[in-house]
Order: structure tokens, then sequence, then C-alpha cells
């Protein structure tokens, strides 16, 4: 067991120093290799071994494991009870929308037993669950619900953690049996990284060859769109990111999601020359230089119109992109309480966000189409 | 405005408090004070002097009753009209830095000034007035943290002569004062009444001096105030019965108290004038009546400067060189 | 005083001159006058001019507003973050920012209508001045209104808390940012609305100088040389609340100015008068907030440090040195 521990950290490392170097190329290595760097699914004999590495931010050297032992099987030798997981789940919880995506590409969406923050969630058939009552809010944050969550009687609760679980909430249910798995897909960094992540549900609801078709379809549309990019593209378009609140502007690093997505749409982000784990307070002011020299602003906030946009801050209206309204915003798909589809079906279909992002920064390139998850403000 | 006419008047006054439930202090006074005159309100603590003082300028309602000031109801006098009629000090120490003297005094001009308090001539001279009355004249220019207690309290009652009021009311100005400089208010207040015109009221604990220079006293008890001459009320005996204590005996002779002394030893003492009176005090202190007939005897003689005491008795002769010694020397002989 | 107002030209115009960005003082002049590069002008007439002129006006008010609260409660440490003014508007914020429906569109991007924000802190100061002001008709102690000033100050703390408690990751991040101040975000109709409250803040205030030295000898004084206590109470408490309001719904609660600039301003002067002290006051709020203004974009490469965390730094060892200097606060003021 240690050997392949050893080895699976060791995978790990390459991986993610692969990924590093491989930055500016869109090529990557065949379709069956896992590129998530932070989940590793090794397959033994009749069961399967998940490693999630750096579960939350800053976790550097910290590793969960779980097993995924069919149901009509034994538990291996050795392996705790604890760390099993059954499968195929019958009832699973699902913190984030990003995981009810998932569940639904997968059509395992009855498989859902609870869901947290139902005021944010897109999709209508989660919702009408949650109308006629056959899924749960467990809340989230300090208002978690321990007991509704240990009497939905969750076969696994997939959560996320933001830090250290002893300081969350999810801790606390701890003792309770239920089984929390702490899920790195939002701090993958490279799109079809976290895309990846739909091979664990595959694996969790019995569906694996449906997970792998789906991410093999949408890796495969990625890096072909990426590539038609790189050869036919003429310039590289400036893209200003995120908004201000206040006096201060948190700019996103170019290492992130949104940056990678824009670097392979053939933009070039503005603060390309900044990198790290977080956003950085900026102040206005500071921003203003480099976004006036900026063509096209992309996922300004929560804006939905050029004038919120002005009222919010009126020295924006005064940039050049502002004045040739070449401003997008992701929030095509968004329901009457806030829930956003750009968070919840995009991180299954980065294929589609591609799209969009090269329709917008070089419409050249796809004439005529109209955008998925994005739209132009007015 | 005729002289002597009166100035502050309570008709069935009942002062008190009002909290949860109505607290009566005292009830049914009905006092006077005459301009030009100097009353002082004098009784044991706890009775309600500040109480009293404090209904009587309006700082605190009445719960019955009437207070005239000016030959006007208080109740109907208006709040600027007030502070033209009357002024008070209160007891409260002074916690401020960094204000002259002389602003502070200026402060009494308020009802008069406008917004921004500038002043006018008549202003000013009121306010150079007031402080050459109270003898401060050279510390105008002094913050009123640098200056002494006494110097501070003096600040106070210019501030609220600055004020031209024709009544001045005052809760223990002597408070805190050493002894010359209580000499020093109480005179003051009295030339105010005297050159002024003014009628001023002040609580006090100093007996002597309420009774030697007030024209009327307030005295107040658990019953009710009394008021009258200072020599009224010791003729009546009021006095007397207000403080006295097994300790405590008052002199009608004198108009002072003394203690109570226990146990009296008698000697015998001859010599004459100062040197006899302060001999007789000190025996007297110590327990010693003066009777010709005791069995011993103190001659005093005086050889120039130096005083000298010969004590004669079963013992024999002893001399001592000062009452202290003299004192000390009987004592242990008592032992 | 003359040279205070002196001090405070130097430092508008070093505020001007110092930035975020890098940007040489010729060019700063240039686009002042209108002379220099559209890029320029921008950044000085947008960016900097605003900033400078919102601290001049800040600090004036806000040390105003504490001095008057020092005098008519006759404490050294009253200022409008003690009295509860800011928590006021910070739960006026609160209940827009952190609450989870629609309202969701107003964080992480504020690009609501400018005047929400404003208009929930005004509301929730407002609110505050209001209950304050009540109790003081009914309570003739002004120590018993300090208290409840204070105790209504933390009751409100409690529940923004709560509310933060229950809130996400994004809805926090955008109040807590609220909450360190910030002198930048501010246009010019918002610049102008703050100008009239503040003047009109003064105005009353200048007018209460004589109550206010007679307030400062204690309150049976002032009563018996004139003073309408209650009367004065409210026009002291209202104009105290419209300063500390108003800067506070423009730019978050800032810190430490209420309290600590009317002791710099009497160590200074060496005098309690308020017709000398109000004045120095708000000279002294308008320079130090300036300073502070600078400091905060010193860091540079765009950085900046917030306000709030500045006017700490520097209002607290004020505070300190006042206790426990030998001017001693047991001796008042």
């Amino acid at each position: 067991m240690t050997r392949s521990l050893l080895l699976t950290v060791t995978a790990a490392l390459i991986l993610t120093s692969c990924r590093h170097a491989g930055q500016h190329q869109a090529a990557r290595p065949a379709p069956d290799t896992a590129i998530a760097g932070r989940l590793t699914i090794e397959r033994e004999k009749y069961y399967f071994k998940v490693t999630v590495s750096q579960p939350w931010q800053n976790s550097s050297g910290i590793e969960q494991v779980w097993y995924l032992v069919p149901r009509d099987s034994i538990i291996p030798a050795g392996i705790s009870e604890d760390h099993t997981i059954r499968i195929p789940v019958r009832k699973m919880i699902c913190m984030s929308t990003t995981h009810i995506a998932m569940m639904r590409a997968l059509g395992a969406d009855s498989l859902i037993a609870g869901i947290s923050g139902s005021s944010l969630i897109y999709d209508s058939i989660v919702r009408e669950g949650l109308r006629k009552g056959t899924i749960r809010d467990v809340g989230y944050e300090g208002s978690l619900n321990k007991e509704l969550v240990v009497s939905l009687e969750p076969d696994l609760m997939m959560a996320y953690g933001v830090a250290d679980p002893s300081t969350g909430n999810t801790s606390r249910l701890s003792g309770t049996g239920v089984k929390v798995f702490y899920n790195a897909d939002y701090l993958e960094e490279h799109p079809l990284s976290r895309c990846e992540w739909i091979r664990l549900f595959g694996l969790l609801t019995g569906r694996e060859e449906k997970a792998d078709s789906i991410f093999r379809s949408v890796s495969g549309a990625y890096r072909e769109l990426a590539a038609r990019v790189r050869e036919d593209a003429t310039s590289r378009p400036k893209v200003l990111l995120g908004a201000p609140w206040e006096d201060v502007w948190y700019v996103s690093p170019s290492d992130s999601y949104i940056g990678r997505l824009i670097e392979d749409a053939g933009g070039h982000y503005i603060y390309s020359d900044m990198t790290g784990p977080n956003s950085v307070p900026y102040s206005v002011e500071s921003v203003f230089r480099r976004a006036a020299e900026a063509d096209l602003w992309i996922n300004p906030g929560a804006a939905e119109s050029l004038s919120e946009i002005a009222a919010g801050d009126p020295r924006l209206a005064s940039l050049p992109l502002f004045r040739e309204g070449k401003v997008w915003n992701n929030r095509r798909r968004v329901t009457e309480t806030g829930g956003n589809d750009y968070w919840e079906s995009a991180v299954v279909r980065p294929d589609m966000l591609l799209r969009d992002l090269v329709s917008i920064i070089h419409p050249e390139l796809m004439p005529g189409y109209d955008q998925f998850y994005y739209r132009m403000l007015e | 405005m005729s002289k002597g006419g009166i100035i502050a008047e309570t008709r069935g006054l009942e002062i008190g408090y009002r909290r949860k439930r109505v607290f009566t202090v005292m009830k049914n006074l009905s006092l006077q004070a005459r301009r030009g005159e100097l009353v002082a309100l004098i009784g044991r603590n706890g009775t309600g002097k500040s109480t009293l003082l404090r209904t009587l300028v309006g700082l605190q309602p009445a719960l019955a009753g009437e207070v005239m000031l000016d030959g006007r109801s208080l109740h109907d006098t208006g709040s600027s009209q007030l502070p033209r009629i009357v002024s008070f000090v209160s007891t409260e120490p002074v916690a401020v830095r960094n204000i002259r003297v002389r602003d502070v005094v200026s402060l009494g001009r308020f009802p008069y000034t406008n917004w921004i308090g500038a002043q006018t001539a008549a202003d000013s001279m009121a306010v150079t007035a007031a402080l050459e009355a109270t003898g401060i004249s050279g510390l105008e220019e002094r913050s009123i943290d640098s200056i002494s207690d006494g110097e501070k309290q003096r600040t106070l009652i210019a501030r609220s002569l600055a004020q031209d009021t024709g009544l001045l009311v005052m809760d223990e100005p002597t408070a805190f004062l050493d002894l010359p400089s209580r000499y020093g208010i109480v005179s003051l207040l009295r030339r105010l009444t005297r050159e002024k015109g003014k009628c001023v009221i002040y609580s006090t604990h100093d007996l002597d001096t309420a009774i030697n220079e007030a024209d009327r006293i307030w005295l107040m008890t658990g019953d009710g105030v009394s008021e009258g001459a200072p020599e009224d009320l010791m003729l009546t005996g009021s006095l007397a019965r207000a403080f006295e204590s097994p300790l405590l005996s008052f002199s009608v002779n004198d108009g002072t108290f003394s203690f109570v002394r226990g146990r009296q030893n008698t000697i015998a003492l001859e010599g004459r004038g100062k040197a006899a009176k302060l001999t007789t005090r000190a025996l007297a202190r110590c327990g010693y009546t003066i009777d010709p007939d005791a069995p011993s005897l103190i001659s005093i003689c005086e050889k120039g400067p130096v005083t000298e005491w010969k004590v004669t008795d079963g013992t024999g002769e002893r001399y001592y060189g000062s009452l202290y010694d003299l004192v000390t020397g009987l004592q242990d002989i008592d032992q | 005083m003359a040279g205070l107002f002196l001090l405070m030209l130097i430092l508008f115009m070093a505020d001007m001159l110092t930035g975020s960005t890098q940007m040489a003082a010729p060019d700063v002049l240039k686009a002042l006058f209108g002379s220099g590069p559209a890029g320029d002008e921008i950044i000085v007439m947008q960016f900097r001019l605003p900033k400078a002129l919102t601290a001049i006006l800040a600090g004036a008010a806000m040390s105003v507003s504490g001095l008057l609260m020092q005098t008519l409660f006759r404490n050294p440490l009253a200022g409008p973050d003690v009295m509860g003014v800011s928590s006021g508007a910070g739960l006026g914020v609160a209940l827009t920012l952190l609450t989870l429906t629609p309202l969701f569109t107003l964080a992480e991007g504020s690009i609501l209508s400018g005047w929400g924000v404003i208009l929930a802190a005004w509301a929730g100061a407002g609110a505050v001045m209001i209950i304050i002001m009540a109790v003081s008709v009914r309570m003739r102690d002004i120590m018993t209104v300090l208290i409840v000033g204070m105790l209504l100050a933390s009751a409100i703390s409690a529940v923004v808390s709560l509310m933060q408690y229950f809130s996400n990751e994004v809805m926090l991040r955008t109040y807590v940012i609220w909450t360190m101040g910030n002198l930048g975000n501010i246009s010019y109709p918002q610049i102008r609305a703050l100008a009239l409250a503040t003047a009109a803040g003064l105005a009353i205030a200048f007018t209460m100088v004589k109550p206010l030295n007679a307030i400062l000898m204690g309150e049976t004084f002032s009563r018996t040389v004139g003073v309408r206590m209650q009367r004065t109470r409210i026009v002291l408490l209202a104009s105290a609340s419209i300063l500390a309001g108003s800067v506070t719904a423009f730019c978050g609660p800032l810190a430490f100015i209420g309290v600590a600039v009317p002791h710099i301003a009497r160590l200074l002067f060496g005098t309690s008068d308020h017709r000398i002290l109000m004045p120095a006051t708000a000279l002294a709020g308008a320079v130090i907030l300036l300073l502070s203004d600078i400091i905060s974009a010193l860091p540079g490469g765009g950085h900046i440090i917030p306000v709030n965390t500045v006017t700490s730094l520097i209002g607290i060892p004020v505070v300190l040195w006042i206790i426990l200097g030998k001017t001693g606060l047991g001796r008042r003021f």
C-alpha cells in the first residue's frame, strides 16, 4: 500500500509539473490519461482507489484516500469501513452546483437526496425536486442542518473544503456516520481538469462509460478548438476581467480557471504577469491604467447592463472598451433567485465555454455564433 | 427695585424627588430672603440643604407649593429670564483644563451676549468688575486648572457675580477650603450684600462664620426649616437643639460649640492675663476646672519673655517651661 | 491656525501627487490644468482629485462630530464609533449586502445603483440617531445616554455578526471591504452631497460654540447660566449625527478619527475654548485624513492599505499617549 501511495504521489507531482510546463501548449497527452491534478483514480482488482490531493486551500502534502467497493464485494483487508464507499451509491447529497451538473450530465439526478443553497441552483429538474420535496436543502456554513443530513441517510455527502475541515461546519458531521467526500474540483485550474472529475461521479453512480465518453468528447472538442485558434488567430486582443467594489478591485491571477480559458481562446489577459493562488486587491486607479488599453471586458461581476456598471463607478464609463460596448458577462442563463448556469453546467461543458469565449474574442473565427453562457451587455 | 425688598420667597414649598414614586424631603416650607441680606442655610448632613437650594433656583422641580423670585413665580419665569434673576454656584469641583479664568467668568455674561459670545463694552466691564470684587484680577490670564482651590472658588463666585443677578445662591461655597480662605469667602459674600445690594443665600457647615456674619439663618432640621437672626435662634434654643449631642454643647455666651468634657479634676490657678486664660483652656482640655480650694496649685511666673509654671502639690514643687510639659506632667501624676 | 491651513493645502497637493500608479509631479500638474494627455487627466481628475476632496470633507466632519460628542458627554473617549452611528450605518449596509435573496446581485461587483448602499447606511445611522435623541429627551443624566449609545452599538454589532455567520464568502468579503473604509469610490455628485451635509453640520455646530463652552464647566453650571439643555442636546446630537452619518454612508466607518483628532487639536492649541477648538479640529481632521490617504498608497505597485488601518495606526498611539501621558485622563480636559 505504501508503494502504490508513493507511486500516486510521484505521478501526481509529475503530472502537476507537466501541467505547468505545458502551460502554453494546447497539445495534451492522450485522452485517457488523467489530467486532473488533484484526482487520481486507480483501478484495483475489483475496486477503485481514489486519491484527492490537496483537498482544500493551502493543504499541500495532504491527501485523502477513498476506496470505492461494489456492494456485493467484500472490503479488502487492511481497509477501514470509514474510508470505503459502497458503489453504486443510492443517495447522495451534493453541496455544490458543479456536483449537481455532473450528476445531471450522467442522468443520475434521481440519486440526489439533498443540495445546499437552493436559490442558487439553475437546473430545472433539481428545482422541481426541491419544490416537490424529493430533494431537500441542507443549508450551508453556519446553517448546515446536521439532523436533516443524517435523516436523509445518504451514502455520501459530496462537499468541498475551503479550509481545514476542523474549522468548518462539515466536520460537525464526524461521528454521525455520514461519509463526507471533500471534492476539490473547484480548485483545479484548468477547465478540462475540472471537467475530468465527472469520472469520479461516473464511478460512484455506476455510469463509468458514460462519464468517460462525455469527458472524451468534451476534451476533444476543447482541444480541437484551441488548436484552431492557435493556428488561425492573427491577433491576441487584450482582455479585462472582474469589477471593482468600493475602491478595491480584486484581480484574478493569470493561472486561474478563467485565465486559462482566455488564453486558450486566443486572448491576452492584461494581468498575465500576475500569478498566484489568490485574487489580489488593487486600487481602481491602478487597474484603470491597464484597463484603458484593453479591447474587451469579460465577467464584470454581477452587472447585467452597461448602465449598472456606470452607476457603480462612473469612471469606468470612460474606458474605451466601454464606449464601444465591448463588455460581456456570463449571466445569460440566470434564474430569478440568482442561480447561474455558468457555475453549474459550464463546468461539465468547458468546450461550450471556450466556444463562447472564442466567438467573443475572435468573432472572425466564428461568425454568426450566438453565445450560450455569455451575453453582450447593453 | 426697593432696597431691602423681598427677592426670594417660598410658599408652602414641598421639595423632594420624583422617581418611581414621589419622595418628599420636606414640605410646607415658607421662607423669605431680602435684597442686601446674607442668608446662611445651615443644618446637619443629609437634611436636604442642596435639594432646597436647587429647587429654589429651578434646577429641580418643586413637588408642591410656590417659589417666588423677584416678585414672579418661578414657574412663570421664562428660561431666558431666569439666569438674569438668579445665579447658582454648585458644589461640584471644576474638572476642566485649558480655560482662562477670565473666560470662565465671562460665561456669566451668557444670558446677555449673542450667539458667538461676543462681548460688548458693558459685558467686559461687568467681567472686570466681578474679577476685582472677588480679588482675583491678577489671575485673569491664568488657566483655571493652575490656581488654588480657594482661587477657583472665587472664580466661580466671580462668574455668578458677572451674571449681574439680584440673587446669588451658593451650595457650600466654603467646602474644600482652608481656614483663611473660608473666612475670606464669607467676608466677600458679606461685602457683596453690603456694597452691591445683592442677596446671597448660601449653605455651609461653618457655624461660627454663619452665626457671626449672616443677617438671617435658615436652620434645617428633620422637622423643617426655622428662620430668623442668628441670635433669635440662639435665644429660642433651636440652634442648640439642632446640633447638640452627648459630645457637643452649645455656649450661648460665646455663640460657640465645645466638647462635653468627662470627669473633671480641680486645680487652683494663680496668674493673670493672656497666660492665665490660655492655661485655663489647656487645663480644660485635659479635664481640669479651676477651683481656688483645690489641693494642688499652679502658679504662673512671667519673667520677661519667658513664662514658667510652678506646680505645688502634696509631692512638692515642680517647674515646667511650656504648657505642653505642664499638662503632660499633670497627666503623668494622675496615672 | 494659519499654519494648519497651510499644512492642509500642502498635503492636499501631496495627496494629488501620490497615488497607486506612478505619475511624475509635472504630469500631475499638467493634467490638473487640462494640458496633459487624456489618460493622465482621467487619473488625476477622476481618481485623485475626488479622493483628496473626500479626505478633507470626511476628516473635518468626523473630527468635529467627535468633538461635539466629547464635550456633550464630557467624556474624552466619546466619538461617533462609540455612540453607534457607525454601527447603525453598518447595519443598514449589512441588510443590503448580507441577505441571501435577490440582493446577491449587489455582491461581488457593486454594480447596482451606486446610491443603494449609501442610502442604506444613511438610514441606519439616522435610525440610531433618532433612538439616541429619544433617549436623551427622557433621561436627564447624560451619562445614561452615553451608556445607551454604547450598548446600542454593541447590540447592532452582534446582529451584524449573526448575519455574517449565515452568509457566504462572496457577500462576506464585500461587507468586510466596506468596513475597511475607503475614500475612493465617490463620484462628483456624491461629493457634492457630502459637501452639503458637511457644510450644514459644521455650520450648525459652529452656532453652538457658546453653549459648548458652558457645557464644559458642567451640567449644573450650564443650566444656571441659561443654556437650554434639552434643546442644546438635541441640536448637538443632530449635528454630530449628520456629520458622522454622512461620512460613514459614503466612506464606510472611518476608525479613530472622531476620537483622536479633537485631542490632537487641544494639544496643538492648548485651549478648550470651542471658538478656537472647533475650526482647529476641522482642519486637523482634514490634515490627518489626507496624510492617511497618502500613507495608504505607499506600498506602491498598485496595492493599497485600507484607510482604516492607517487611521488606527495613527489614532491608537495618540489616544494611548493622552491616557498615559502627563496630561492624564483622570484630569479630563
